[in-house]
Order: structure tokens, then sequence, then C-alpha cells
């Protein structure tokens, strides 16, 4: 024996002698059965029913239950610690000068558009687009010592046309006008409400106190720090409407060719009285110095037409040649001011006194 | 003798058609289908073939079942077929059909190098081959009791478990270790990928292959200590095909005038049942070599003419052992069972059975272990259960590990092949509650659950949720708590922070596998709600209008 | 006495020769020399196993680069086509020639892979997954009307890709036109660089359907996606990225971006057949599922992402931040205005 073999080597050897014919057939029949069941294996391939793994539409159809789920609203950052003040990126269009350590944000600031406006003031909606509405930027502050709000609406009106005019809308003769600085606005029993060049705001504590009303005031003021795209900002405007109280419908701007000047640009006019020619002026020079010479120049080319009258603190007179009526012009830091067309002497010094109270807020 | 006369080729023909040879071919037919189901149980080869009709035919599983649950399931009616055969010719399952007793007998064909002489001594009955009808005892009394556990030895169950979860991934995990090396060698390696048994899945990972691999090799390699140990020695099935073929018609039979007790027809005798003397019937397989190698022709596989002194009829189990085997199985099921993972009172929370599972009690009825459906599974979340899920009786059950794969939504395939109706057969309709099931509901494997502690948003300010992503229901069962944070480097970041809402959850489990959080997941699934029990439910009601 | 003492005391040796003694040295010193020489020659020298850091027997992973796809533009032809109304072949077919024809991207002999979206086991109607009959349609068209050499289909699923492809209803489309569908395994894999992307610069890519594929098309649908707000053409990309893929959600619009420069395809069909417009990128009911009636061709995928994302799935709010992200990594641009050419 080889121990160190692997495999088995040993051939099977057949020791029987005799192999029954009955053998020989039961063997054949066998080998038949055995095939047999290898092919019906082989047959059973397609013996299932395909709909039972998968879902077919109707069945998905039939089942088909849309649910709506409640889904919470975005949990905005808070800073935390003592002086609470929420990261600049919450207060969006918001001076920050609205907060302090009493009061701070309670909401996410919200944006609405003139499409989705309805869902914040359904019913008013339509007024405020008619006005030239652009968007709505909507805030709450909150007291930290008595947990009152404040809600703060602020439109964008597009143009201080729009918002002159849906502050009038707003405004009744028995509220008191208030000026701080650019800020035009009149204290309600639990808030404000008012303007600022092309914004207009409302705001409205929940409760009537005292301590809302300091606040609506205080933000009110704050309101003076908003920013506003450059080209929509006109002092002009705001000296001529606020200033001189002339109606925005007879305010007009006029970009060349002022006085039939071709060296005059960009001046603003307002016209006291829809029948009368007299219009005050007002243009606002890139500096002193540059208004200085720009007056200069006026007067030595109206003198061709005009004569001088008198030259008075609060500007210089002229009288035309043929016509009789009155040319009043004035500087003051960057802005040449006056009337033109005037037909009563005596109406330049109310006008402009007007004039100089109109500096004083818009500086 | 007429050694010198010529054969002729008639001679030859019959001289081949032997049943012996007839047998060779029998079992190279079934292990050949054995093999083919094996490679056949995988989602783009099932079509329809019968991939577990070996099991189905099964007399233990059909019996012991039936003993579980007093039914017979889907095909397990197919075992009358070997339980006739039984009565007619003996064990011939043994040795003509059964995959392990060939796998068995050609291991001894290919190593046993022991000459006539000592294969003689060998091949004679032991007195310890007693010993499997004391387990096939055992067996049957649990199973009768509701633990069935026949799994654990029956041959059938043990090559497909064993060729499952052991043999096709070691084939797969040797192949893809060789390949590098023709790669590197320069040779195209392209076509090592056909010969995987899952083709199409990323990878294929059994954690109790171990064992089981342990387990099935142990037998295997017993063959070089005894010849067809297992068959001989262990085999609760050979058991009990053992005890019907005391009545079967045909048996070997020894014509005693012819016989010069030369006991050459030991030398390759399969079932050690002594044809030399007194055949032992309930040992014998049927396989036919005694009547090859006998040199007197006195060996005959015949129903006429038997010799009623030349037998012994009955299995050689005394009463005392029978008694010893019956008081064995009576303990050993309160012996497994003490630990209340198999009922509703201490389950684990890692136990979550696949979809169409029945309740536990049920499950354990009715699962054999033989690991098809854990073969079937295209994600490879199936995995055999180890002792941590539920103990010694639930060892290699299919639990799922979501760590490892996900329950794919529209896939019942191992509900399709389960023998036994431990996962019962289901539609993809029935099991999400589609078309005529609207108003049962999906079926609930478990729900999920977060960890807020390891869940980037919650825990660590990073931005994450693919598990919201990738839930597959509709509405979706993980919510988010949106919050805008300013992290640790003074980021703003938005946090998505995850929730589930059980009313929903279908505890599929894609959501843990999907975690980046990957060893100890923040997002994971136990076995609470499940639907197929009603004690382990755990809402009083479901708000969702889409009710369960 | 003497024999009883040294019973072996007649014993003779056999001495080995000096010519042994000698051989067996030299072999021996050989054989000492050569292992000291592996051993100890420095490590630059050629043979030597010497490994001083630890670091040469590290595993070295040798990235790869994907070539441009594109086809070069040419005056007068729109960037991106929209094809409405008929079925998809015709829809489908519009859109293509907006641009100028299939034959215009696709030369005879090419070998084409086309990127579907397959992410998922769910029926076609869903919406999860890309119209099989597009991609039918357009195999059908590479074939016979691009007469490329061979047309491969391939994605990397995120449940079971056997089962996605069959479910999809994508596996039997391609069979039917007759392209070849690669399914991803473990040995698929190799590690893409992509030069300038931020977070994916090394990444294992599905690189075997690649070899030697000359023109690339990804066919995407338009769905929701909570993080990322849509899932279209450029997302759709994520689908040939192995590795820990689940780590994306950390910085999804920066990945996104990525993938937008990691693969310059030849073309981008947007399937507007079905819009998934909630419970992305999953689906799951037929109601989150609107029908549509469009498909997209173009070789601008940040402005088709960008024209589907506000008029497929209508949403009017700000676009996805990966186009952003996507423009600045100069791969499109987002604005479509005067770009796309509607056959209707």
């Amino acid at each position: 024996m080889n121990q160190d073999r692997v495999f088995n080597a040993k051939r099977r050897k057949l020791l029987r002698k005799h192999i029954p014919l009955s053998e020989n057939v039961v063997t054949v029949g066998l080998f038949g059965i055995l095939i047999g069941v290898g092919l019906w294996v082989f047959a059973q391939r397609h013996h299932y029913d395909p709909k039972e793994r998968t879902l077919s539409p109707e069945q998905l159809l039939q089942s088909s239950h849309p649910e709506k789920l409640y889904t919470p609203p975005l949990k905005p950052w808070v800073e935390p610690g003592m002086d609470i003040k929420p990261a600049t990126a919450d207060l969006g269009i918001f001076p920050e000068a609205i907060l302090d350590q009493d009061w701070q944000v309670a909401s996410r600031l919200k944006q609405f558009n003139p499409d989705n406006l309805f869902e914040k003031i359904d019913g008013e909606a339509e007024k405020f687009i008619r006005q030239g509405f652009k968007a709505l930027y909507y805030i709450v502050l909150k007291s930290k010592d008595d947990g009152s709000e404040l809600s703060i609406e602020l439109f964008d009106q597009g143009s201080a046309t729009g918002s002159i005019g849906i502050f009038s809308d707003h405004w009744s003769d028995d509220k008191e006008i208030q000026q701080n600085g650019p800020v035009t606005f009149f204290k309600t029993s639990n808030g404000a409400i008012g303007r600022k060049g092309r914004y207009f705001f409302r705001i409205a504590g929940d409760r009537e106190s005292e301590k809302i009303r300091k606040k609506s005031e205080q933000v009110a003021g704050a309101f003076s720090q908003l920013k506003e795209p450059e080209e929509n900002v006109s002092e002009e405007f705001q000296i001529l409407s606020q200033g001189l109280e002339i109606p925005s419908s007879l305010i007009t701007f006029q970009s060349k060719n002022v006085f039939q000047f071709d060296f005059l640009k960009d001046f603003w006019f307002g016209q006291f009285n829809s029948n009368d020619p007299a219009r005050a002026f007002v243009h606002r020079a890139g500096s002193p110095e540059e208004a200085k010479k720009l007056l200069e120049e006026i007067l030595n080319e109206q003198s061709f037409d005009y004569e001088k009258v008198e030259e008075t603190e609060w500007g210089v007179i002229l009288q035309h040649n043929y016509l009789k009526n009155y040319f009043v012009i004035s500087q003051q830091g960057s802005f040449i001011f006056g009337i033109e067309n005037l037909a009563d002497k005596n109406q330049i010094q109310p006008i402009m006194e007007k004039f100089a109270r109109g500096f004083q807020h818009g500086q | 003798m007429s050694l010198s006369r010529p054969i002729t080729l008639q001679e030859k023909t019959r001289k081949f058609l032997r049943l012996t040879q007839v047998r060779v071919f029998s079992q190279v037919v079934f292990f050949g289908l054995f093999l083919f189901s094996v490679w056949a149980t995988w989602t783009s080869r099932l079509e329809g073939y019968p991939v577990s009709r070996l099991l189905e035919m099964d007399p233990l599983v059909a019996v012991s079942t039936a003993l579980s649950t007093g039914y017979i399931y889907r095909y397990l009616g197919w075992a009358l077929g070997i339980i006739v055969l039984t009565f007619l010719f003996g064990r011939v399952f043994c040795n003509w059909i059964c995959p392990f007793g060939t796998l068995h007998q050609f291991v001894n064909y290919l190593f046993n190098i022991q000459p006539n002489s000592k294969r003689i001594e060998q091949n004679r009955y032991h007195p310890a081959q007693y010993f499997k009808y004391a387990i096939l005892v055992v067996f049957l009394i649990m199973a009768a009791l509701g633990a069935l556990q026949i799994g654990l030895l029956d041959p059938i169950v043990m090559m497909y478990r064993g060729f499952a979860t052991f043999v096709s991934s070691a084939w797969n995990m040797l192949i893809s270790a060789i390949t590098p090396l023709f790669v590197r060698v320069g040779i195209e390696a392209s076509w090592s990928d056909t010969l995987k048994f899952s083709p199409g899945a990323a990878h294929r990972i059994f954690v109790g292959s171990f064992w089981i691999g342990l387990w099935f090799l142990l037998f295997v390699a017993l063959n070089l200590w005894k010849p067809r140990f297992f068959c001989r020695f262990v085999c609760p099935l050979g058991a009990f095909l053992g005890v019907l073929s005391r009545y079967s018609l045909f048996r070997i039979n020894r014509d005693v005038t012819k016989c010069t007790d030369c006991n050459l027809c030991l030398t390759r005798c399969e079932g050690a049942a002594d044809p030399q003397s007194m055949v032992r019937k309930s040992e014998c397989f049927s396989c036919m070599n005694c009547i090859d190698d006998c040199p007197e022709d006195a060996l005959q596989f015949t129903m006429i003419g038997l010799d009623r002194k030349q037998v012994v009829e009955a299995p050689d189990i005394s009463r005392r052992r029978l008694v010893f085997a019956g008081i064995t199985g009576l303990l050993a099921f309160p012996l497994l069972r003490n630990n209340g993972t198999a009922t509703d009172e201490n389950f684990s929370p890692h136990m979550i059975r696949p979809p169409g599972s029945v309740a536990e009690p049920e499950f354990l009825k009715k699962c054999i272990k033989c690991d098809q459906c854990i073969n079937v599974c295209p994600t490879n979340v199936l995995q055999p259960a180890t002792l941590k899920e539920g103990g010694f009786e639930t060892l290699w059950t299919p639990v799922m590990n979501f760590n490892i794969g996900h329950c794919q939504l529209n896939c019942t395939l191992c509900s399709e092949v389960c023998p036994t109706g431990a996962i019962r057969k289901i539609t993809v309709a029935e099991k999400l509650g589609k078309g005529e099931y609207t108003h049962k509901g999906p079926i609930v494997l478990g729900t999920a659950f977060i960890n807020t502690t390891r869940c980037l948003p919650w825990a660590n300010q990073i931005p994450c949720v693919v598990c919201e992503e990738v839930c597959p229901v509709s509405p979706k069962a993980i919510q988010t708590i949106d919050e805008e944070v300013k992290d640790v480097f003074g980021k703003m970041v938005v946090l998505n922070k995850p929730f589930i809402v059980p009313d929903l959850c279908i505890g599929c489990g894609i959501c843990q596998h999907e975690c980046p959080v990957q060893d100890d997941p923040a997002v994971y699934v136990t076995a609470i709600g499940e639907s197929r029990s009603r004690s382990r439910r755990l809402l009083l009601h479901f708000r969702s209008s889409t009710s369960k | 006495m003497g024999s009883k003492k040294y019973p072996h005391a007649d014993y003779q040796k056999e001495p080995i020769s000096r010519r042994e003694f000698i051989k067996q040295g030299v072999a021996v010193a050989a054989m000492s020399a050569a292992a000291g020489y592996l051993m100890l020659a420095p490590e630059n020298y050629p043979l030597s196993l010497r490994d001083v850091t630890g670091l040469r027997s590290q595993p070295k992973e040798k990235p790869f680069q994907l070539p441009d796809f594109r086809v070069p533009k040419e005056a007068g032809v729109f960037d991106i086509g929209i094809g409405r109304n008929g079925s998809v072949g015709v829809k489908l077919r519009k859109a293509l020639d907006a641009i100028g024809g299939i034959t215009r991207y696709i030369k005879p002999g090419d070998v084409v892979l086309i990127k579907p979206n397959v992410a998922f086991d769910r029926p076609p109607m869903l919406g999860a997954t890309t119209n099989p009959e597009i991609i039918e349609e357009l195999i059908r068209l590479l074939l016979v009307e691009g007469r490329a050499r061979e047309v491969r289909v391939a994605d990397n699923p995120i449940e079971s890709p056997v089962d996605c492809f069959a479910k999809s209803g994508i596996r039997l489309a391609t069979e039917r036109a007759g392209g070849k569908v690669y399914l991803p395994d473990s040995n698929a894999f190799e590690i893409l660089y992509t030069p300038g992307a931020t977070l994916i610069e090394q990444w294992p890519f599905f690189k075997r359907p690649f070899q030697n594929v000359n023109k690339v098309i990804g066919v995407a649908p338009v769905k929701d996606h909570n993080l990322c707000y849509a899932s279209m053409g450029i997302k759709n990309w994520y689908g040939l990225l192995g590795g820990r893929r689940n780590q994306f959600h950390q910085n999804i619009h920066e990945i996104v971006s990525d993938l937008s420069i990691m693969i310059k395809p030849t073309l981008t069909i947007l399937d507007g057949t079905r819009i998934l417009m909630k419970n992305g990128p999953t689906g799951g009911d037929p109601s989150d599922v609107k029908p549509a009636d469009v498909i997209m061709a173009g070789v601008d995928p940040v402005a088709m992402d960008a024209w589907a994302f506000e008029n497929l799935l209508e949403r009017k709010e700000k676009l996805p931040e990966y186009l952003y992200k996507a423009e600045q990594k100069g791969s499109g641009k987002i604005d479509f205005r005067g770009r796309i050419k509607e056959v209707v």
C-alpha cells in the first residue's frame, strides 16, 4: 500500500457474471425517467405569474391616496446670549436700529411680491398694487420685558409718488404729521404710519400702550436709515412735495434744456396751481462750488431777458423785461432753487421761507 | 470459464445496462439539478424554476411540519413520492437522489485509498448506527411541541444552507481573490464575473457563515474517518426512511446456497447494511454495489423469492434508548424556549423577519433554516441568525440585517422560494397594501428610529438627510424639522433634522442601510411595530388616512 | 570486553568530499547573498524588496481621467431642443432635430453609452426612473440612423441593480432595441480623477462600461428632490459613482456642481414625459406624478436643468444653488433665453 497516494486509484471491477435481461430493461427505463425529470425542470421556466412580482398601474391607481403632511416652517437662527441681536442676514432691508436691548426679532423676515401679496393683506392688496407696489417686507419684533409684539410692514411702492399716494390714503385731518429727517409719519393709538422716499410703512403693536407708541416712533425714526436705490431717491422731489406742499401730480422733472439753456440739466419743477404758470424749481449740483458757478451762469444768461430787481438774503429777484413777472433764484449748499413765472412779488418771501424749511428737513 | 471468448457488442451493452450505472446517472442528474437550483435561486434567474422542490419533496420536512402545524404547506405533498418510493424499494432516496449522500459518496470515491481488506472492515454494520434514530425521535418530539429543529441535520437542508451561505460565497471570494493575480500578469479577467452565483450584486456576505461552513465541512470531512459517517450515524432523514423501509417490497436477497462467505460484497457497501449475512433493511441504501461485487451471483435486488430468515427488518434501537431519546426531546423544548425570545415576551429588537413571515411562534414551527430566502435575496439583507438574535432555537433562521442591505420595495422573492410557508407566499400588491389589499395596508417589518446622538444634523451641525431621500413610501415616513444654525465655524447652515412618522414606516431599512454613520447607524430599524403579530404592534391607531 | 563497551567499534564513517563541501558552501553563500540583497538593498535598487517607511507596500491607486465627449459647436445650431406632441419616438426625434439631428452628434462606428436613471426598482409609471420607451427609441435611433457600432446602457442604482433594471423596464427596452446592459459589481469601479472638482476630485467611478466608449448620452427623468430641490440632467451622473455616496448629502450642491464637470456628455436628454412633482426622488404614488408631454435634448445641461426646473417642475422660486455653482465651474450657462428651439 502506498500511503502517500492522494486519490483512490482503484478501478471499479465487475465481479458478477450474470446480468439478467430484466435488469437491462429496467435500467433503460430508469434512464428515460431521469432524462424526463431533467426536461420537466427546464420546462418550468415560465411557470410563474409575473404580475405577482410587480405592481400593475391599475393596482397603483386603485390605492393612490394623496395625503398632505404638515411641514413645520424653517426655524430661524437666533443668536444666543445677553444682547440678543439677530444676524444681519435675517433683517434684510430693515435697518439694524429698529432693534435694541428690549426689542428683538420674533419672526423670520417675510417678503411678498405682487403675485402673493394677497396672502398677507387680502382685500387691501389691490390698493397697494395700483400705487406701484413692488414688495412688502414683514417682520415682527417682540419685547423681552413684557412680551408685547410689534409688527412692521414695509412697502416698497417703487417710487415716491406711490408711497405718497398710499400715505395720503391712510392719513386723515385729525392726525398730526411729524417729520423726522426724511421720514414723514403720524402716530396711531398702537403704532405709527409713515413714509420715506419710495417706502411706506405701517407699525402696529398688539396692544395700546405708551411703550408701544414710543417704540413705534423710534422705529419710524430708524427708517431714516433705510437705503434707497440712488436713481429713485430724489431729495428735490421731497423738498417740493413736502417742504412746499405741492401735490405730487404737479411735480415734474426736466432732464435737459432747462430754461432753454443747454448747460442746465436735471431740474425739478413744482407748479403751485394747475392754472397758474408760476413754478418752483430745485436742482442739486455735484457740489456747493459747482452750484455757485451754475448760479452765476444762470444770472449771466438771464440778464438778456431779465432785469435784476433786488438781492436779498434768501435770493436774487429778477423781473422779465416784457412779461414783468418775477424769477427768483437762490443757492444753498449744492442746491439751486427758486421760482419762475411768478406774478405777485409778495408771494416770494413765504415761498422762499418754505424752501429753507425744506432744506432743514432734507439735510 | 469462457474467458478467451471475444466479447460481443450486445454483451458489452448488456453489461453496461446495470442498475449501478443508472444509479450513478441518477446521482449525477439530481446533484446537477441541485446545483442548478442553487444557481437559479437568484432574482435574475429564478423565472419559474422549482428551485426549492428538493426541499419540498423531503419527507422529513413534510412530516415534521405536519406534526408542528397540523397542515401540509403548498408543495410539501410532493414528499409522498419519496415515501411511496421507499415503501417499494427501501432507502433508494439516500443513494439515488440525495445530493448530500452523493457528495459523501464522491468524497469516498476520490479519497478512500484503503485496500479491500480494510474496506470490508469499514463497511461492516456498526452498533452506533442506532444514533440517527435517536436524533430522529428527539427532532420529531420537539416538532410536535412546536420547535422545528430538523433543519440542523436534515441533509437536503444542510446542502442548501451550506451552498447558499458558504460554498457559493467561498467560490465568489476565491475567484475575486485570484482575479487580481491574473490581471497582474496581464490576462483579461472579466470572465471571472460571469461565474458568480449572484450577478449584479455588489457584494454578498453572510454573518453566520463560519459556523454554517464548519458544520457542513465537518460532516464532509468525517468521511475520511468512517465512510458515509453522516448517512450511517447522524442523518435523521435516513433514519425516517429507514423506519419506512422495513415495509419495503424489494430488498437485497442473499442466496445462501451460492454464498461462499467471501465478504467481498462489503467492499463497497454504502450503508453498512450487512449484505454478507442477514441484510439490515433499514440500513440498506439500495445502492446495488454488492450485486456487482458478488463473484458467485448470490445477491439479487428482488421482491420474489425472498428468504425470510436472511433479513433484519426493524431499525436496531432498543426500547431503553428510545425512551431516553424521547425524554431528551421533551427536555430540549423548554431548554430552547426558556429565554422567551420565541414568544412576544422577550423578543429581540434585531429579530426582524422577512416580509410575509408568519408570527414568531408559528414561524418557528415552520422554518427549517434551509436559507433559500437568504440565497435569493437581491440586496443581501437576509442573514442567517446567530445566537444573538434569538438564542439557539433561531440559529440560522433568516433575519434582516439592515447594515448589510435593505428590503427592496417591489420584491417578494423570499416568500416565493420558502418551502414551508414560514414566509407565506405573498405578492407585491399584498406586501405594499396596494390594489385589493389596500384596506389591509402594507406589511410592516419593524419601525425606524433616530439616534439623535449620532445623527449628523441632530448631533454635529452637518447637513445630511440621506434617510429622508431614500425613504420609499409616499408620503415619506421620514420628515424633517428644518432649522437654521450658525455652526461651530461660524457658517450659517440649514439643518434638516429627521424624525420618523411610525404610522407610515414599513421598516424596510433602506434608511439604516444608507445612513453615512455606517457602523452604528443613526437611523435604525427594530422589530417593534411588526404587522405579523398583534402583540408586537407599536401604535394604538394610525393617524394617517392611509390606514393600515 | 572492548566489543561490549563499543558495540559499533568497527563502524566505518563516510566523510563528505572537499568538492562537496565547497559546492555546498558556495551555494549557501550565494543564497545568503541573494537573500541579503533582496532584504537590505536600498529601495531604488532593482529587485529590492526593502520598504523602510512601510509606504511601498501600501496599495496604490492609479486614477484615470475621462475624455471630453462633446462634439464641437456649430454656428446656427440651437443648444437645446424641445419636442412636444406625438408619441415618445416622435417627441424625441423633434427634440433632436431641433439641435441638428442625431447624425450631428453620432458618427458611424461610435460606441455610445447611455446613462439612464434607474435608481430604484419602481414601475415606470411612478416617475422615479427614466421612461423605458425613450431608451428603446433612442437606442434604435442610434443604431439605425446614427449607425453606432454598439450602444451600452449602464447605471449604478441605489437598490439591487438587477431588480432596478428589470422592474423599471429599462433592461427589456434595451435588449429589445439591441443595446447591452452593464451591471455594476465590486470589480467594475476605478478611481476617477476630475481636475477642478472640489469634493470628488478622486472618487470610485463605474468604469467598465466606458471601455472604448466615445459618445455619452445622459437620459434623466425630472424629479423633485428634498435636499437639492430637483434631480435632473446633472444629478443623473451621480449614478456612475461608487463608494460611499451617502456622504454626498453633507454638501449636495457642491457635489452636483462637481458632477457637472466630472463628465462632459455628448448629449443630455431630459425625460419630461412623467414629472415627479413631490416625494422625490423615490416617489411611490401615482398622485406624486404629473403627466407631461415634453422631451428635451441639448448640449448645455445647466440651461436644460434651469428650464426644466421652471417649466416642468413649475418652481418659480430661486433656482437650485448647484446650477449657479455649475455655471461658475464652467459647465454651461443658466440663461436659456434665445437658445431653445421648440418643435410642437
